[in-house]
């Protein structure tokens, strides 16, 4: 059965074999974004029962016009969003974000974000701030288009194009650091190298035997 | 599929499972919501006849319809007792 057929049949009958197929479909998609967000397996517990209870009272709502794995989406991310806001109120007043996001925002073009590799888009991604790493996923692994991250957290299509952009261009600022940071400790490595391969051809038997010499 | 969908495969194979206990509580809940909505709607209307009683009034003191309006809505009497105009000239706002 379809997501829409199977929506149908539970606002229709409150069938729980509904509710069980719906909430194993998603379950685990939904743990996972909220773990990657709120990077707290108990937090992640607590936002996943709070966004299916979310869903589930409101599935009357769920119009058909876009899939409802994109509405379920929305849904997570607008809530873990809002979670991570709250959270940010109360810890600090003073963040280093702002320092990190420059005046004129360069445009930085989609390969570049899209030619890294897992890993490296990981720990992008790990040290980006959550909202920014929130509308990069929807635009990227969801393929979410910008009317629907629009409506889903009910902003005006330029201010998502604008997010987009001021998080596409932190990306590169943290993935520059990161690879310069790379390259320090590579040549660091290769200095220490060096001096040891220098100590011990210093310190070869048939080098300190000349040097008695 | 692109860097993201993979990195997200990625995680979902890697995240551990919900544990029940979420599921559990999400039918919970959803079941509470529904039985309150049950006893809303069973016991709404006596509450609000209740009240109406408190307050001094009661359901025969309702207003009944005018003979306009029970021309106007036909629909309320029984198919074959339909009432016509008493006079064809009199004035009827719906004629013209």
């Amino acid at each position: 059965m379809s997501d829409v057929e199977v929506i149908n049949t539970y606002l229709h009958s409150q069938a729980s074999v509904c509710f069980s197929l719906l909430y194993s479909r998603y379950s685990t998609k939904v743990f996972s974004k909220c773990l990657t967000l709120l990077k707290d397996e108990a937090l992640a517990q607590d936002a996943m029962q709070e966004i299916f209870t979310k869903i589930f009272l409101n599935l009357s709502r769920f119009g058909g016009k876009s899939k409802f794995s994109t509405w379920v989406y929305s849904i997570t991310y607008n809530f873990c969003i809002d979670f991570i806001r709250k959270n940010k109120k109360h810890n600090n007043l003073f963040s280093d974000e702002m320092e990190k996001t420059p005046d004129v925002v360069e445009e930085v073009e989609d390969h570049e974000l899209l030619a890294m590799e897992v890993k490296q888009l990981k720990k992008v991604l790990d040290n980006i701030p959550s909202s920014d790493k929130a509308i990069l996923l929807m635009k990227y692994q969801e393929e979410m288009s910008i009317r629907e991250i629009a409506t889903a957290l009910d902003k005006t299509e330029s201010a998502i194009k604008m997010k987009i952009k001021r998080a596409k261009a932190k990306a590169k600022i943290v993935k520059n650091e990161l690879q310069n940071g790379l390259l320090v400790s590579t040549v660091y490595l290769l200095i220490q190298l060096l001096q040891y391969s220098f100590l011990v051809d210093l310190f070869t038997p048939s080098s300190i035997t000349e040097m008695i010499n | 599929m692109n860097n993201f969908q993979r990195l997200m495969e990625e995680e979902e194979r890697n995240a551990p499972q919900p544990p029940p206990l979420v599921q559990n509580n999400v039918a919970g809940t959803l079941g509470m919501f529904r039985f309150i909505g049950q006893i809303v709607e069973m016991y709404l209307p006596q509450f609000s006849n209740m009240l109406l009683n408190m307050v001094g009034g009661s359901e025969s003191e309702m207003p009944q319809p005018t003979d306009t309006e029970r021309r106007i809505m036909p629909h309320d009497e029984p198919l074959g007792h339909r009432r016509r105009p008493s006079n064809p000239n009199s004035d009827n706002p719906i004629k013209r």
